[in-house]
């Protein structure tokens, strides 16, 4: 029977990290319960919502060795509201389990241990080492590219993929643009083939980062895995293909243009004002030396800026969802950027200029 | 065959068992199956057994072997507890129908992650025929093509509620009424008396859910109403009639339509005794065996052209008391009147 006795202040730390996963809505009662466990190991908590799971340890003294599932926040409600002291925690049979302080008794109702779904083992050869800030950057410049419709599940994540023996790309599409990265990182990639990770699961995957610097990820069958300080993520991998995205990355465009980040993304924001909610349409005309934003929108008015870019040739006319500029323009931290277009209706491609290995690809719009 | 234990305790369907076991065994496991028959008689329960066939740890060495009892690995157990993370059934939950959010939420969005645990992820929608129209046509790309390592399988007792496009996309699996030879076993094996089991599991018309459901109650009131209403002999002594109908109505059961359906069906089954014993039938076709005496002696008063009569007023009266709202006690007194009305004496 699970018993053991800890700092109140510590556990309910630690709980707070897991028990957002548990699900409140109740397909399966067991997903809003956190699972206790304690063994030779420590002490350690499991949350689920068996899309993204969260293993922490704790410190603790272990009376004795078991498991138990509880529900998540009534627990974490309990720990948080207790004054810091010492709690000792004890299975009082029929999966009750009793937290006892000097001056305070709860008994709270919890259900077995072996109903609470089975946790994937994390095998620590699979995992890789890589810096926190760089994979959390690497995530937040092609978050946003990922698909939100619920019907292409295989663009609903980002896609994980090894491009060479230390390098590392992340991929993410919704059908009308594109955006990849590609890093070196300073160990291998122990990736055997290329993998979807839902977004929930990256967005954890940014909180864990926060919390530890150095951390490990890595792929099993059916799940992608991160290791932090005392805390492990698990997420269940989209089981469909990714698209064959490289050939929508057109490989040359017939004219190019270079423009300051700062002016575009500012004037882009200025115009994209007066332009329709749901298609956020901007023109651009591409003429030597400058580029002109219009927004033309009957209901409300209409917008016009120039700015100066370094551009030489035909003149181009083209029109862009002025949303997908912006989220572009604001992930890359270069001054410039370069962009190609070929014409109205073919693919523009969006680069820093730099040392960076960043490319998004934009589909136009007709306006 | 025994099918590895997975379908132990569940009654009868020998036939759709092993094409299932015989499925798995040789890999030829289809993305979706379509499980219809009546209501009662173990859909759901074969498709439990199945859900674990194809997700147990043990499935390699109990290929081989006989086995008779069931499987009690984590993966078996968690099934029949309902809370394996793989394994997921989706039911109407009582408000109308269901709905095309809860295909998207409780199937889709499940089937198109990694298995968790298991082999196989294995969807089964319960009552498929409740899904509205909008919520199958949504279903349908999922049904056409769901990820390799998954299965669905709708289970309904009325599968023509469903869109040919539905049928088309699924591996149709037909369950039969259950012998009422099996149905009066386990019936028996529960602790019904012989009599009672027989009578049950006439009035179940297959379903072994329906026969469980009939009420103890009411199968041992079955005696004295058939005695009562073979006792009546003239419609002129009312008291006695309103005192038959007033028995079967129940004392304090006024809005209970179960019982009223129970006895409806039971006097039809009494008729047809009847009309059993006067064509010469061998014994063992009729329901109540144990009021023979007194169903030779109605026989007697009845004739053929007569009990046909009574047939279609009770049919009749059947659709006035459920279809229609009228007052049971004064169509049960009229149906009484008709059946004294039509004897001799």
């Amino acid at each position: 029977m699970l018993k053991f006795s800890a700092d109140v202040t510590r556990l309910s730390e630690k709980l707070g990290l897991v028990q957002g996963i548990s699900e409140r809505r109740a397909t399966m009662p067991v997903l809003s319960h956190v699972l206790i466990s304690a063994s030779k190991e420590g002490l350690r908590f499991s949350a689920t919502d068996l899309e993204t799971t969260m293993i922490t340890w704790c410190d603790a003294r272990i009376g004795g060795e078991g498991s138990i599932a509880v529900p998540a926040r009534k627990l974490y409600e309990v720990l948080k509201a207790l004054p810091h002291c010492e709690v000792e925690v004890e299975e009082i049979g029929n999966h009750w389990v009793q937290l006892k302080t000097q001056s305070a008794t709860f008994k709270i109702a919890g259900l077995p241990g072996e109903d609470f779904p089975a946790i994937p083992e994390l095998s620590s050869e699979s995992l890789f080492p890589i810096n926190g800030s760089l994979i959390d950057d690497m995530i937040s410049k092609t978050i946003f590219a990922v698909s939100p419709d619920e019907l292409r599940r295989n663009l609903s994540g980002i896609c994980f993929e090894k491009t060479g023996k230390q390098s590392l790309r992340l991929v993410a599409t919704d059908g009308h643009r594109l955006s990849f990265i590609e890093k070196n990182i300073e160990s291998d990639v122990k990736l055997s083939r290329s993998v979807v990770v839902p977004k929930k699961g990256v967005s954890e995957l940014r909180k864990i980062v926060k919390l530890s610097e150095s951390i490990r990820i890595g792929c099993g069958k059916n799940f992608f895995m991160a290791e932090g300080d005392g805390i492990v993520l698990i997420v269940r991998l989209i089981d469909a293909e990714f698209p064959d995205y490289k050939q929508v990355i057109p490989e040359v465009t017939k004219s190019s243009l270079q423009v300051k980040r700062d002016d575009f993304l500012s004037a882009l924001k200025r115009v994209s004002v007066i332009s329709s909610e749901k298609t956020r349409s901007v023109k651009l005309i591409i003429e030597d030396g400058k580029m002109t934003l219009i927004s033309v929108y009957p209901e409300i008015g209409e917008a016009r800026e120039d700015i100066s870019v370094d551009f030489q040739g035909e003149a181009l006319e083209v029109g862009f969802n002025a949303r997908y500029l912006m989220d572009v323009l604001e992930a890359i931290g270069e001054e410039s950027v370069y962009i190609g277009i070929t014409d109205e209706l073919s693919p523009a491609v969006i680069k820093p200029i730099g040392e960076e290995k960043y490319v998004s690809v934009i589909m136009p719009m007709r306006v | 065959m025994n099918y590895g234990g997975y379908f132990e305790g569940i009654v009868g369907h020998e036939f759709q068992k092993q094409a299932l076991w015989r499925a798995v065994c040789e890999g030829r496991v289809s993305h979706a199956y379509m499980f219809s028959g009546m209501e009662g008689i173990g859909k759901r329960l074969v498709a439990t057994g199945f859900a674990k066939c194809l997700n147990c740890l043990e499935l390699q060495r109990r290929k081989g072997e006989e086995m008779h009892e069931k499987c009690g690995c984590f993966s078996c157990k968690k099934i029949e507890k309902g809370v394996h993370p793989d394994v997921f059934l989706v039911e109407y939950e009582g408000v109308r129908d269901i709905k095309v959010n809860q295909v998207r939420e409780e199937i889709e969005e499940r089937i198109f992650l990694r298995p968790f645990e298991g082999r196989y992820k294995v969807a089964v929608i319960d009552e498929a025929e409740r899904m509205n129209v909008s919520a199958q046509n949504a279903f349908l790309k999922t049904l056409e093509e769901p990820p390799v390592d998954s299965v669905i399988v709708l289970v309904t007792s009325r599968p023509e509620f469903l869109l040919p496009t539905i049928h088309s996309r699924c591996q149709r699996i037909e369950f039969k009424p259950l012998p009422f030879n099996l149905i009066r076993e386990e019936l028996v094996k529960r602790g019904l008396s012989n009599e009672e089991a027989h009578i049950a599991s006439m009035l179940s018309g297959g379903s072994l859910g329906r026969a469980i459901r009939i009420d103890r109650g009411l199968l041992t009131e079955r005696k004295s109403v058939i005695e009562a209403i073979c006792a009546l002999r003239t419609i002129r002594d009312i008291s006695v009639i309103s005192r038959v109908v007033e028995h079967i109505l129940g004392k304090g059961h006024l809005n209970d339509t179960d019982r009223v359906s129970f006895f409806l069906q039971l006097i039809a089954f009494w008729l047809r005794d009847i009309m059993f014993v006067k064509i010469g039938l061998k014994e063992d076709q009729i329901s109540n065996k144990d009021l023979l005496p007194v169903i030779k002696k109605a026989a007697g008063r009845f004739s053929l052209s007569g009990i046909l009569e009574i047939l279609s007023f009770l049919e009749e009266a059947w659709y006035v008391i459920f279809r229609g709202n009228a007052n049971k006690q004064i169509v049960l007194e009229n149906l009484l009147v008709k059946i004294i009305d039509t004897a001799g004496d």
